[in-house]
């Protein structure tokens, strides 16, 4: 393309630009038919049915407690959802809701201990079946770690743990929130149900540049080009700005016991007085690590490797950020078929 | 034609001069980031935005208050009754289901003892018209079973709170 041509194009490429960013909160996430199975509180379960169920596992899927879990379910022809109920795979999805200011005294425990033992029983129930295939991402995997901890005799065939942080102490959060120069307290006591808007800018703060300008360079560059990224940036932008509030009391603990005292990995954890000792994981265990990934870096995942109990370990080691080895173009043809492969073999009765 | 070929690798230069620049300054804003000034700084901002927080929180609930109506410490103080609640229900359901599974292992335990005993009824002169063992109440049993096993099926595995 020509300079002419480059600015002929710019007033129209510029509305079309301010179009992309205005409607993105229009954009359709998570539009898989779904069947709702159990609530309890702000949690809910729901159920994706597979027309072409060849596997007797069930998955059930975890997310973090920041952002939503839509992102399993991004959008038609780039959904990871859609992807597993085509490979056979029964598909059952916790989501922890939008907590308020009364959920403030849900805890770590409260979460591992009710929320996802409860959702693990109702996942079995529903599909007949006496055991699955957990898949946690982000803080979703470690809460899927602690769970196969304190219960190595119970369901849990299969663990997948997707940009887990195990170990945090070299990350660049610990230096943020691990030192005593971020009150936790104050802010927990102060907000009871912390602003997620807050924690949005705090990662987006970690790549200031990459998340402020090249992401809206890029989408600007794409629309000048002629080509039409409308889809793939407003399912993402739209996911990335939906962010629930972190209940008070569950991130009083998650930024002590993980970033400031990092408990998890030297066995310190306890949660309803059980030891969460990751010795204890006997799953079959599929650790998938990130290259790029500033929030999870691998570093801080592969010591559970050394710990863990279990004789089936898989570790994948892929390029990609954080969200992006998951939830981008290239996840579809490289780490979604590689997951299926690594549970198809194992989701036998 | 010229001009537009002459144009096109110094766009191209200007487009890369930009990245680079662009690159240069990701990498120097992450540096930034990662300083012990920045990490103080980042403290202190997060403890006056609490603060500033709590104080108008306290401020608008004293107003509320005053009013003599239910403001948002109220509401939340009721909806964690609620909550409440709900997880005592939630446990209740899971004990009654517990209950329900056992009743019908047992069931279904004692439909399998039938058959056998009743394929066996004829080499067997100890056995109740039902099949049943002599000494058993077969009618009350089997009564409570179909009783609570019915429901049971009709739940189809999914708890009454969804």
């Amino acid at each position: 393309m020509s300079a002419l041509d480059t600015l002929s194009r710019l007033p129209s490429a510029s509305v079309e630009f301010v179009n992309v960013i205005l409607t993105t909160p229009d954009a359709a996430v998570g539009r898989t038919p779904r069947d709702l199975v159990w609530t309890h509180r702000q949690t809910t379960l729901y159920r994706y049915r597979s027309s072409r169920r060849s596997h007797a596992l069930p998955v059930l899927l975890v997310f973090a407690l920041i952002n939503r879990p839509e992102i399993f379910d991004l959008r038609r022809g780039n959904s990871f959802v859609e992807f597993l109920l085509d490979e056979g795979y029964d598909v059952f999805l916790v989501d922890w809701g939008v907590p308020g200011e009364e959920d403030a005294d849900m805890g770590l425990a409260d979460f591992v201990c009710d929320e996802l033992h409860w959702a693990v029983r109702e996942t079995l129930r529903c599909a007949g079946e006496d055991e699955l295939s957990l898949l946690g991402w982000c803080i979703g995997g470690t809460l899927s770690a602690m769970y196969c901890a304190l219960n190595p005799a119970d369901p849990v065939r299969n663990a997948v743990l997707l940009t887990t942080p195990i170990d945090p102490s070299d990350s660049l959060y610990a230096r943020w929130v691990g030192g005593d120069d971020f009150d936790v307290d104050l802010i927990a006591d102060s907000y009871q149900a912390i602003p997620g808007a807050g924690i949005d800018w705090a990662n987006k703060l970690m790549k200031p540049v990459t998340n402020y300008v090249t992401t809206y360079r890029r989408l600007f560059q794409g629309i000048l080009e002629g080509r039409d990224p409308r889809d793939t940036y407003q399912a993402m932008a739209k996911w990335v700005a939906d962010n629930p509030p972190f209940p008070a009391r569950a991130y009083r603990e998650w930024i002590t016991w993980m970033y400031k005292e990092n408990r998890l990995v030297s066995g310190r954890l306890r949660l309803r007085d059980r030891r969460v000792d990751l010795s204890q994981i006997e799953q079959n265990l599929l650790i998938v690590t990130a290259g790029a990934d500033h929030i999870a870096p691998p570093g801080g995942t592969v010591p559970l490797l050394d710990l863990v109990a279990s004789e089936d370990v898989t570790h994948l080691d892929r390029p990609g950020g954080h969200i992006g080895l998951m939830a981008g173009s290239r996840a579809k043809h490289e780490i979604w078929p590689e997951l299926a492969d690594w549970l198809g073999e194992r989701s036998g009765r | 034609m010229a001009d537009d070929r002459g144009s096109l690798p110094a766009a191209e230069q200007v487009a890369r001069l930009y990245e680079q620049a662009e690159s240069e300054a990701a990498k120097s804003s992450e540096r930034l980031v990662g300083s012990q000034g920045f990490v103080s700084l980042l403290g202190q901002l997060a403890e006056n935005a609490a603060a500033l927080t709590k104080l108008s929180n306290d401020a608008m609930d004293l107003f509320i208050r005053n009013l003599r109506v239910a403001g948002r410490r109220d509401v939340i103080r009721l909806a964690r009754q609620l909550g409440r609640t709900e997880d005592k229900l939630e446990r209740v359901l899971q004990e009654l289901e517990e209950v329900r599974d056992q009743l019908r292992d047992r069931d279904e335990q004692a439909a399998g003892g039938n058959s056998v005993r009743a394929s066996g009824r004829a080499q067997s002169e100890n056995t109740t018209a039902n099949g049943a063992p002599a000494g058993e109440s077969p009618a009350r049993e089997s009564g409570q079973s179909r009783g609570i096993t019915g429901g049971g099926d009709g739940q189809s595995g999914q708890s009454p709170a969804s």
